[in-house]
């Protein structure tokens, strides 16, 4: 009982077409998805991050110039991971238990680990879906790239390497 | 279809046929669920932050006679990397098809900026301008409809970040002070 409607539109056509338009909205709401899980666990890695970069300053065997610093960096970590622990959750995700203990970090370690963090949350930005997410990681990011330069600096090296700053793949993602 | 047209016709719904076009019209998504990317959108968001390379370029040039010793060689490290950022949003938004912002006369720079007389007003303002161009990266960061984008504006300002906490720690305070960096002023 196909015939003209409104329009002179198929009837049969319609039908198909809204079928079409279901089934997409379906492929969209499933790929929607599938991205907001990738968002939970890149705020579960960052969380993971944030816990050992908080341990290792709070405990790194660092000269007396630097423990300030260290002191101050363990708080912007603990601040991090609170945050990031808060989206986690709203989002029906929970963090991994952070380590208790773990080897003392000397300033070389310390700055391999903000390497790490910098390339982490580079990685995330390209993938993120959530746009508050992008901003608070992004922010978390910069956070970081100042701890790098302080780090660098410590250290004698020069501390600005690079225009284009993407630090270092964290090596528990290398193989992701 | 652009997103912002009005409601499509049946006639049109029909036309664009298929299931993801179909889904992808009721959400206004890609079918990742990601926003439908706008190159052209994109253009302009990524010569907002190229002008303020060219504004940084300009500034540090005009504080530059003030400063000396390692403030000077901070700044000319600065404004290399400012002017190989710029280099390379404009082969991106030429990419995008878009029309790469050129820089402002040095007049017309001058006009706008603050009045320069020592050292420690150079530094001020380059603080002050690190500060904005952070900012304006985190704000292309969220807009660009093309997550491909990112990875260049993310390793931009985690430079531009950099920058900030070396010419605040030239003015004499803590370099590092806050856990997240949005180049909001403290």
């Amino acid at each position: 009982m196909s015939g003209p409607v409104g329009d002179g539109t198929d009837r049969r056509e319609l039908l198909g077409a809204a079928a079409a338009a279901v089934g997409g909205a379906l492929v969209t709401a499933s790929g929607a998805s599938g991205a907001a899980r990738r968002d939970v666990e890149f705020l579960r890695e960052a969380v993971a991050l944030e816990q050992r970069l908080a341990l290792a300053f709070a405990t790194a065997a660092v000269p007396r110039p630097l423990a300030a610093q260290s002191r101050l960096f363990a708080r912007h970590a603990r601040e991090h991971a609170a945050t990031l622990t808060a989206s986690l959750r709203r989002r029906g995700g929970n963090p991994t238990p952070p380590a208790a203990r773990g080897p003392r970090a000397f300033p070389p370690a310390l700055l391999r680990l903000e390497e790490e963090a910098v390339g982490f949350y580079h990685r995330a930005l390209g993938e993120l879906r959530d746009t508050r997410l992008i901003l608070f990681m992004a922010s978390a990011m910069t956070g970081h790239a100042q701890q790098l330069v302080v780090l660098r600096q410590a250290l004698g090296r020069e501390p600005l390497p690079h225009a284009f700053e993407s630090g270092r793949t964290p090596a528990a993602l290398q193989l992701g | 279809m652009s997103l912002r047209s009005p409601q499509p016709t049946r006639r049109e719904l029909l036309a664009l046929g298929g299931a993801a076009a179909g889904g992808a019209l009721l959400t206004g998504c890609g079918a990742d669920g990601a926003p439908k990317r706008d190159p052209k959108r994109d253009a302009g968001l990524l010569n907002v932050v190229l002008a303020y390379e060219h504004t940084a370029i300009a500034a540090y040039r005009a504080g530059g006679r003030f400063l000396t010793g390692g403030a000077r060689g901070l700044a000319d490290r600065i404004v290399a990397q400012e002017r190989a950022h710029a280099s390379a949003l404009v082969r991106t938004i030429r990419g995008l098809g878009g029309r790469p912002v050129g820089p402002l006369l040095a007049d017309e720079y001058a006009r706008s900026f603050p009045r320069l007389r020592t050292q420690a007003d150079a530094l001020r303002f380059a603080r002050d301008l690190e500060r904005r161009i952070v900012r304006a990266y985190l704000e292309a960061l969220q807009q660009v409809s093309d997550p491909r984008l990112r990875p260049q504006l993310a390793a931009i300002v985690a430079c531009e970040a950099e920058h900030l906490a070396l010419v605040t720690e030239r003015n004499g305070e803590a370099p590092a002070p806050d856990a997240f960096v949005t180049g909001k002023e403290r």
